[in-house]
């Protein structure tokens, strides 16, 4: 094999690391790669060593940020006295993304896991409840998945915040956005009903 | 090429790629069987909560030979056992059972019994009556079920008849295949010692069905017995440790 397959093959390898890429895939994105313009490949690779580098996660509420304390956290205009839990920092920018949310964050990097089997998780629940006692925190919203492990954590986080006196809430569940109702399961539709709201007087 | 049709209990599920699940059903055509969900954990998904643990679901799989794994076409909720997600210990308990599903049982063989016993189970534990009790003997049945008898009327060494009403330790030896009379407690290794209430228990319960079982009421030093007596035998069929099958408590849950 000639040096130059060497380093191809390498970067081939590299790639593969990636989650979701094959050989073949890798093989693709390497062919493309090696026919790109070479400002734009370094870019790349300056990106990725900009992100291992300068990126780290926020003191208070594991966001990603390139300071100590991230942009939320920091922010005068977010309301402290909300923090909504999170399994992870991809989910907040979802959420940033609505506009409606004015809060704080808490990302808990994982959720408790319940099965047998499968090692408890330990996401970073001490942290929020530190922020707790602190004080000045009057809501605590779960946004935890709706699968069995973030029901497990969502329990046991209601278990551990209510005693510091502190409203623990949970998203609702229920019916997605334009869907037709005939299509819906029926779990989502009890959770529905349960989670109905009472429409406001019109005037 | 086939299409399968199947009443199935969802066992577990792991995320698979962006927005797939790799789902492990326990079907009653098929015993274990394993496929992957399209955009499960997408907004949208037509699976809904369908593939969430525990639930009982008719299944429609596209199994193409050579793939270890099947496509998902359609999952219906025929009970899907919600009330169990939303307690700690009922997540516990039924995550236990259908754990020991998937250990004690090979994939790709059908068990109607065990099929049937881990239905009876998640429904016993939904109706909330005896959870403990519910949890022992299904793992009593469930050992049965799968193939594996232990004998609890004699002896394994000796062969000698237990009497109820004599006070008497005796030993459980997972490797001996059952009781051992205290003068036989050096023929085998890894010795539980254990009362003649938990033998008499544990022989009771494996002649009775599942639901009549349910009327008897062991003591607490008899489950204690008996879950040190499981732990041993699982470890010893599946040949993982202990530990492993031990119950999963909850986390701490002080503020420190």
């Amino acid at each position: 094999m000639s040096q130059q397959q060497g380093i191809f093959n390498h970067l081939i390898e590299q790639l593969m690391a990636l989650p979701g890429v094959g050989r073949k895939s890798a093989q693709r994105l390497a062919f493309f790669i090696l026919k790109m313009e070479s400002h734009a490949a370094k870019k790349i690779g300056q990106a990725i060593i900009d992100v291992k580098d300068r990126l780290a996660f926020c003191k208070q509420c594991n966001n990603i940020t390139e300071h100590e304390i991230c942009d939320i956290c920091a922010s005068p205009k977010r309301e402290t006295h909300k923090i909504l839990v999170i399994e992870e920092p991809s989910t907040l920018h979802v959420i940033e993304r609505t506009g409606e949310y004015k809060g704080l964050y808490h990302i808990l990097l994982g959720a408790l896991a319940p099965l047998p089997g499968s090692k408890t998780a330990a996401p970073s629940i001490q942290n929020l409840v530190d922020r707790l006692k602190k004080g000045g925190v009057t809501e605590v919203i779960i946004a935890t998945n709706p699968t069995i492990e973030g029901e497990a954590t969502a329990i046991y986080l209601t278990r551990l915040i209510q005693p510091l006196g502190v409203t623990v809430s949970r998203i609702a569940f229920g019916i997605p956005v334009g869907i037709d109702l005939e299509y819906a399961d029926e779990v989502s539709l009890v959770k529905s009903l349960q989670g109905r709201r009472e429409i406001e007087k019109l005037s | 090429m086939a299409l399968l049709s199947t009443r199935a209990i969802v066992l577990s599920g792991i995320r698979l790629g962006e927005a797939d699940r790799l789902i492990t059903f326990f079907t009653s055509h098929k015993g274990i069987l394993k496929g992957v969900a399209k955009g499960a954990r997408r907004m949208k998904s037509r699976f809904g909560a369908s593939l969430e643990p525990f639930t009982h679901c008719t299944l429609i799989v596209f199994e193409k030979p050579g793939d270890q794994l099947a496509r998902i076409n359609q999952c219906d909720i025929i009970h899907s056992f919600q009330s169990l997600r939303e307690d700690w210990n009922d997540i516990e308990r039924a995550s236990r059972m259908v754990d020991l599903v998937a250990q004690m049982t090979p994939d790709g063989e059908a068990n109607a019994q065990i099929f049937k016993l881990l239905l009876q189970g998640l429904e016993h534990l939904e109706e909330k009556k005896n959870p403990p009790l519910s949890i022992m003997l299904f793992i009593n049945q469930l050992i049965m079920n799968s193939g594996y008898q232990p004998h609890w009327d004699n002896c394994q060494s000796c062969h000698t008849v237990f009497k109820s009403g004599v006070r008497e330790t005796l030993y459980f030896s997972a490797s001996a295949g059952g009781a051992l009379c205290s003068k036989c407690r050096n023929a085998a290794g890894a010795l539980i010692p254990m009362s003649q209430g938990t033998r008499a228990f544990l022989s009771a319960s494996q002649k009775m069905d599942y639901e009549r079982a349910h009327r008897l009421r062991p003591s607490l030093d008899i489950q204690k017995e008996c879950e040190a007596i499981f732990k041993s035998t699982l470890s010893y069929i599946t040949g993982k440790s202990e530990q492993r099958f031990a119950r999963k408590t909850a986390p701490s849950l002080q503020a420190r």
